[in-house]
């Protein structure tokens, strides 16, 4: 399988002279294509900052960054948005929807500012719609909508433009147990049925469980990896244990 | 900290954000002013002559000037309130109560507003001689303009702003205390919901405008006095529906054709509309609404300065112009005038008869061509040849003076004979000096005529530099009789002209101060619409749109704001210019051009101004 993402050395430092603080320091990463990947750590860890700067929202201090081999950090502010328009696709904790468009043009979006085809873009969004049981609220409004549909929306939309990579911050955190569970599930089914490569940033250990491997980040370090070998129950056991030996920060895990 | 540092703190701050709003409020300040101090001033007061029409055009614009205030404060007060109620319901979480809240904003807006009158008058005082002067030339007056400051205009621009403030603070106070925590904290976060259409009114706009415009063309069936409130009422009724429920109708149109929308950034600039219509359609529709105004009321005033200016040239086709034969008398005009430092550049002779009881004079065909020709006058070929060989039947020339005709009779009775009017015309011939309208006949009937009736010799001279015949007038009034009916160019001057031209300028100075409130209007609401849209553009950048194209799709959104009323204003006002130029029977292209490119040229500088402030709105961090 080939690598999708790959990291060399990413720093990422805040504060001036005198009082920096690393975000990130030093994360060597490698992502192969069809892989879910979740990254844990307690509060402060740098997961976000992680996610912001490998889906090139934010600009890492040092170090390097490649999709399929290829440097983004030599691209400017308008080639990175297209790049990040056309090759990735995002799910929020609170869905990011735009309220004023219906669940048929928010998924459409990125294609439609691509000025993509119309009748590509709607055979696409037909099939994803299907693909995410939105088929029948495809004329509704966001403020129509559950919070589970919301993100199968967002979902969706993430999905439209067949990303090499969908990074996905926190996307159970708006959600009651149901529509998490419901919502993994279909995170799921994208990783097996449509070869998605997934990146989640996430808290639960629950959430997390549904991944295939585990980075657990600590002080801007990955601090260790679990790998998933057995059955999603038996993984979420490892998980929490793992947690429990780290120590620190359980109670905030849940 | 005590409410009054809070105050003068936020005061501080929002000077910046409220820069437009306060050049606005100076801006009308410093006009006021100078429409108030117009009619205190020594030198107008002197010029006996135009002292009434001053006062009056300048009593009539300044109340005006009121009018557009009130509402223009209370328009942006409310507008600066809803901006900061999340604001407000922070203090209030903070445990300060809302009597003391209150205070805070209102002495915040009052605050604003004081400065605004104190800047202002500044300005205008320092202007008032530039003000003046412009109206001196516009009014054609000669005098020069001395600096001069009105403290009773002062006192009441102080006066009327004071109230107009002192209202506002109030309602600003009363409007704040009633508000509840949960209202203030909630305001901002309101879900918003697609707003339903209502086809019934979208489709009973068009044809609401349509029978307005029916009217308006035909305003001959309807009298004109119904037509024009009928027509008013309904285009402004027609007007809100269309952009409440037909612009609606519209955009849903567009929404839904995908392969429009999928394109580019439509997709973001529609759907924004779509779900804003409700709010702001009523700022569409009132800049549409004064937009027509504007054109319209700019169109009937040029219309007006035109008329008059054509009817100077009928009036005073001549410097010097008297009636005599005796030709002693004519040589001593001839000799004054040579000893005058005027120079002749024609001299006219004609014939007419003069028929006491019909009040009418009679020339004869030829000598009416001949004048024609002599005058040089614009179209006299056509106005020739349109009248022809007159047999039974006489042309009618508008007495000097007439503006329009309304009454239309279709013949005239000189002596005992009845004359069929073939052809009636405003052209110059004799001018004001011979103060009636004047009947052409063919030679023959005119050799009949002329035994019944006295013959009168009319004496018309053309000299150089007609502006300066004081003195030339007061010479000639001594050695002429009274019969002979002097006038010259000095005596037609001192009349309706300097009128028209007060209410000309005075028109076109309250068109730009009206253009400018339909400006700041549309930008006040386009950058309440820009906080609401911060948190959308964010999303989209995330989503990976560039900086192009969200700057495209603001451009869309922020050019519709302005585009739209303008365009409906045009074609309103174009509506009622052409009603008008039928009433005049005038072609008002040029006005019309005139007024519609100053609103072109001010919408844009508003629009880029109104454009950069949104991208900085929604680009700042949250």
């Amino acid at each position: 399988m080939g690598i999708v993402l790959e990291t060399k050395n990413l720093r990422k430092e805040y504060g001036s002279k005198g009082m920096v603080f690393a975000a990130l320091d030093g994360i060597d990463l490698k992502v192969y294509k069809g892989e879910f990947l979740g990254i844990m750590g307690p509060s402060g860890a740098g997961k976000t900052t992680l996610l912001n700067v490998l889906s090139t929202i934010d600009r890492p201090t040092s170090g390097d960054i490649c999709y399929e081999g290829k440097s983004i950090l030599t691209m400017k502010n308008r080639e990175l948005s297209i790049f990040r328009r056309n090759n990735i696709g995002f799910l929020f904790q609170d869905f990011n929807l735009l309220d004023n468009m219906s669940v048929q043009d928010n998924i459409a979006l990125p294609l439609a500012l691509s000025n993509v085809n119309v009748k590509e873009i709607k055979e696409k969004v037909g099939k994803l719609s299907e693909f995410f049981g939105l088929k029948d609220h495809l004329k509704k409004y966001p403020y129509q909508l559950s919070g589970g549909q919301k993100q199968r929306v967002a979902a969706a939309r993430a999905l439209i433009t067949s990303p090499s990579i969908v990074f996905a911050d926190e996307p159970t955190g708006a959600l009651d147990s149901k529509s998490s569970q419901e919502l993994l599930q279909c995170l799921l089914r994208m990783n097996e049925e449509l070869n998605a490569t997934i990146i989640m940033v996430t808290h639960d250990a629950f959430a997390a469980s549904y991944s295939k491997r585990i980075l657990y980040l600590k002080d801007g370090k990955i601090h260790a990896r679990i790998d998933k070998d057995s059955s999603r129950k038996e993984f979420f056991k490892r998980i929490i244990d793992f947690i429990g030996s780290v120590g620190g920060g359980v109670g905030e895990l849940f | 900290m005590n409410s009054f540092k809070l105050t003068i703190m936020n005061f501080r701050r929002d000077i910046k954000t409220y820069g437009m709003y306060l050049m606005a409020m100076i801006f009308s300040v410093a006009t006021y002013y100078n429409f108030v101090s117009m009619r205190h001033n020594p030198q107008f007061i002197e010029a006996k002559s135009i002292s009434m029409y001053v006062k009056s055009s300048s009593m009539v614009a300044s109340m005006l000037m009121i009018l557009f205030l009130i509402f223009f404060i209370m328009y942006s007060s409310n507008f600066f309130l809803k901006q900061r109620k999340r604001e407000l319901g922070i203090y209030v979480f903070m445990g300060i109560d809302n009597y003391k809240i209150a205070f805070i904003f209102a002495a915040e807006g009052l605050l604003l507003g004081i400065m605004s009158l104190v800047v202002g008058l500044l300005l205008g005082v320092l202007f008032s001689k530039l003000f003046l002067m412009l109206l001196a030339k516009a009014a054609l007056l000669n005098m020069r303009i001395n600096f001069f400051i009105s403290e009773k205009a002062i006192i009441e621009t102080v006066a009327v702003y004071s109230v107009i403030l002192f209202i506002t603070f109030l309602k600003g106070y009363l409007d704040i205390i009633k508000t509840s925590l949960i209202d203030l904290m909630n305001t901002l976060k309101k879900a918003e919901e697609l707003p339903k259409v209502n086809y019934l009114k979208g489709i009973a706009s068009l044809i609401i405008i349509g029978v307005a415009y029916y009217i308006a063309v035909n305003y001959g069936k309807f009298g004109f006095g119904t037509a024009f409130m009928l027509t008013v009422i309904l285009v402004i009724i027609g007007t809100y529906w269309l952009f409440g429920s037909f612009l609606s109708m519209l955009i849903r149109y567009f929404i839904k054709r995908k392969d429009f929308l999928y394109k580019g950034t439509n997709i973001i600039s529609f759907s924004n509309l779509a779900f804003r219509i409700k709010d702001n359609y009523r700022t569409f529709a009132a800049a549409a609404v004064l937009v027509t105004t504007c054109i319209t009321s700019f169109g009937t005033i040029s219309s007006l300065r035109y008329f008059v200016n054509e009817n100077h040239k009928i009036e005073v086709p001549y410097t010097v112009t008297y009636i005599s034969n005796k030709q002693e008398e004519i040589n001593k005009v001839d000799e004054i005038i040579e000893n005058s430092p005027h120079k002749v550049e024609l001299r006219e002779k004609a014939n007419f008869l003069f028929i006491p009881e019909s009040r009418v004079i009679v020339v004869k065909l030829s000598t009416f061509q001949k004048v024609l020709s002599d005058l040089n006058v614009k179209d006299r070929e056509k106005v020739i040849s349109k009248i022809g060989q007159l047999g039974e039947e006489a042309a009618y020339i508008e007495k000097p003076g007439v503006w329009m005709s309304m009454l239309e009779r279709k013949d005239l009775k000189v002596g005992d004979e009845t004359y069929k009017i073939k052809d009636r015309v405003k052209v110059p011939l004799f001018g004001g000096g011979v103060p009636y309208p004047c009947v052409v006949v063919n030679d023959e009937k005119y050799e009949t005529l002329k035994l019944k009736f006295e013959e009168k010799q009319f004496n018309g001279i053309i000299l150089d530099n007609p502006e300066n015949t004081k003195d030339l007038t007061f010479q000639l009034a001594q050695v002429l009789s009274r019969e002979s009916g002097l006038y010259t160019y000095f005596i037609a001057g001192a009349t309706m002209y300097d009128l028209v031209g007060i209410v000309y300028f005075l028109g076109a100075f309250l068109f730009l101060v009206f253009v400018f409130a339909t400006g700041s209007i549309i930008y006040f609401k386009v950058l309440s619409e820009s906080f609401r849209d911060k948190g959308k553009y964010e999303i989209l950048r995330k989503l990976g749109t560039t900086d192009l194209e969200i700057q495209e799709s603001v451009s869309k959104q922020v050019g519709m704001f302005f585009l739209l009323p303008l365009i409906v204003g045009i074609i309103h006002s174009l509506v009622a210019i052409s009603v008008l130029s039928d009433l005049m029977k005038y072609r008002l292209t040029i006005p019309t051009v005139i007024s519609i490119g100053v609103f072109i040229i001010v919408y844009g500088i508003f629009y880029v101004f109104t454009r950069k402030k949104y991208i900085k709105v929604i680009e700042s961090q949250a």
